[in-house]
């Protein structure tokens, strides 16, 4: 017989959560300057003298959390934005959310907006909106369509919406100055390259509240994978679930994507890795994703940075070099 | 038309007679223009889904899943109207699904991934998942007292004029309701359903609706009917009463010999060709 699911969700937390500690630990270690992690925790230095210190929390903490934030969140939002299309190949980058969600942060930050909205600062926020107005155009073909989205209209949808937003930012590109461009670009290819908490400090309550509702969905995205239909007749209130899913995937991919730029492809393999070793039950799938895309971007992260040293590449270059066959392959797999 | 405890009510009809709006609109998926469903006397329309799905499970033509899911998992999803919101299925929610995959045969699939199960298995583990469904918890049985126990269950589809009728009910008999759930499936596994429905029925009572294009199947297993074409009602009532060649020709335009099989005593429609046009329905 099974294991009894709250043993198997503590077993699969307790071992996704290790490798998300260990890389968030180990990552700021490695780089062109090697550091101890003795030295960089002796607290008998004081700081302004300890150079390892310094290292480990200002250059490159900050930009190892962002990596697990961003990569929690990718990875989650693909798990339900799966469950609410009922297909595996959505994910935020696919459907063209993060390129939605680009272009509202590339707003605020291009026109220089400093309105805080529900006290979320601008950029976060118009990211937010942004993921929100994409998100609603998939929604909508998908209610139409009762039976599900098919593949077909999935990929096509996609691509529609990453080329409209696409064209969108390289317009919104013309109003950026020579040296903001660069920046812009490195940004839109996905890049981690933060070295400072404020960020993270802005996103963090866009993804708090997305796992909060992603908790509470774990079990309503299990019965809309029989349908909306039978759904309904077990139980749920599917509107109620469909419009949950819908917003906290907006907010995790718009938090996402105001810290990281459109990174793609973690919203697939995670999710897709996840569901090969703990099965389907969104209860176990939406915590191991959001603890392995953690670690797993940290991880490609690490390679970005490190790879080409003293050059540091995009993180996005790094998954979408990864992500890429991988889609095709699922893509080949997939009767 | 009404369905008591103990029922098995068919549906029949032609492609686009209204079948399947008929059991949506018993579901309370779909809301109807006029008249109201009761279920145990009471308007569907003001009742939680919950508690409506927690005693009136819905068994599809097909279910096809978007993940892969254990038999076992989609039999406790099944549990999920009985659940708080984020509570775990306990002991007693999984000894309830294992006892309803075994009252269909299909424990030994529990661990199976439900989309590697043949057509007539699937089907067997979802009705697994209905009864599973409509289980109550030992908790609530307790609760509710068994001054209840004499009365019996009652669901209920009004026309727009009809007065409800003054229903009591034992919230504890389950209601069925299954859309063509042999559609897709091969002979073998369509005698199999009709016989784990009768099965079924013998051990706890229930009040079964069941919609279906085939006639023989209805007239086997179903105690009464309900006859519709183009969403009117053409005749309700016992299986012998409305199986008749002439509202068979009316339902389909297609003439039909009805008699009484020797050995297992069951009405048999032999079709033996289509109308001439312009026959008198």
């Amino acid at each position: 017989m099974t294991t009894p699911l709250g043993r198997r969700l503590v077993t699969t937390v307790a071992i996704f959560g290790l490798m998300a500690v260990g890389a968030i630990v180990l990552a700021p270690l490695v780089g062109s300057t090697s550091i101890s992690l003795g030295r960089a925790f002796d607290f008998h230095v004081p700081f302004a003298d300890n150079t390892d210190a310094q290292i480990f929390f200002i250059a490159r903490l900050p930009r190892t959390l962002a990596g697990a934030l961003v990569g929690a969140m990718l990875a989650s939002a693909g798990v339900v934005l799966q469950g609410l299309l009922r297909n595996p190949l959505a994910t935020p980058f696919t459907l063209g959310v993060s390129a939605g969600a680009a272009l509202g942060a590339m707003l605020a930050i291009t026109f220089g907006w400093s309105f805080a909205w529900l006290g979320v600062p601008a950029a976060p926020a118009a990211s937010f909106i942004g993921s929100m107005a994409a998100v609603g155009v998939v929604y909508a073909l998908a209610r139409a369509r009762h039976r599900g989205i098919s593949t077909n209209v999935l990929l096509l949808a996609g691509v529609t919406m990453n080329a409209f937003f696409s064209a969108l930012i390289l317009f919104v590109q013309y109003f950026a100055n020579f040296a903001e461009t660069y920046r812009i670009l490195r940004w839109l290819m996905g890049d981690l390259d933060i070295s400072s908490y404020e960020p993270l400090v802005t996103a963090l309550p866009l993804a708090v509240v997305s796992l909060a509702v992603f908790a509470w969905l774990a079990r309503p995205l299990n019965l809309l994978s029989l349908g909306p239909e039978s759904a309904e007749t077990h139980g749920l209130d599917v509107t109620r679930a469909q419009r949950a899913a819908f917003f906290s995937a907006s907010l995790a991919t718009g938090a996402a994507v105001s810290v990281g730029g459109p990174i793609g492809f973690i919203g697939i393999i995670i999710p897709h890795l996840v569901r090969l070793l703990v099965g389907s039950d969104h209860r176990i799938v939406l915590p191991a994703s959001a603890l392995f895309g953690a670690a797993f971007l940290i991880a490609c992260d690490l390679v970005a940075r490190t790879v080409m040293a003293p050059i540091e590449l995009p993180v996005g270059v790094i998954t979408a070099l990864i992500g890429g066959p991988f889609f095709l392959w699922l893509l080949v797999r997939k009767r | 038309m009404q369905v008591a405890e103990g029922g098995l009510v068919g549906i029949l009809g032609p492609n686009g007679s209204g079948k399947s709006t008929l059991l949506r609109v018993l579901s309370g998926t779909v809301k109807p223009s006029s008249g109201r469903v009761t279920l145990d006397g009471a308007d569907l329309a003001r009742q939680p889904r919950a508690a409506i799905a927690r005693r009136m499970a819905v068994v599809p033509q097909e279910t096809h899943l978007a993940f892969d899911y254990t038999a076992l998992e989609v039999v406790l999803m099944g549990r999920y109207p009985h659940l708080a919101a984020f509570e775990i299925e306990g002991p007693e929610d999984v000894a309830i699904a294992r006892e309803a995959l075994s009252a269909t045969g299909t424990l030994e699939f529990e661990d199976r991934p439900f989309e590697t199960l043949s057509g007539g298995e699937k089907q067997r583990v979802i009705i697994a998942a209905a009864l599973a469904q409509v289980h109550p918890r030992a908790l609530d049985v307790a609760a509710r007292g068994s001054q209840l126990a004499a009365r019996g269950a009652q669901v209920a589809a009004h026309g727009s004029s009809a007065e409800p009728r003054d229903a009591t009910c034992d919230p504890r008999t389950p209601v069925l309701l299954l859309d063509e759930p042999t559609a897709a499936l091969d002979l073998a596994y369509q005698l199999e359903v009709a016989s784990l429905l009768r099965a079924l029925q013998e051990q706890q009572p229930m009040a079964i609706v069941i919609s279906t294009h085939d006639l023989n199947f209805a007239a086997g297993l179903c105690r009464s009917l309900v006859l519709l074409k183009e969403g009117q009602v053409i005749a309700a009532g016992a299986t012998e009463d409305v199986l008749t060649p002439d509202r068979i020709r009316t339902l389909y335009g297609v003439e039909a010999d009805v008699h009484r099989h020797g050995p297992t005593g069951r009405l048999v429609i032999v079709p033996t060709g289509r109308s001439p046009v312009g026959a008198k329905p």
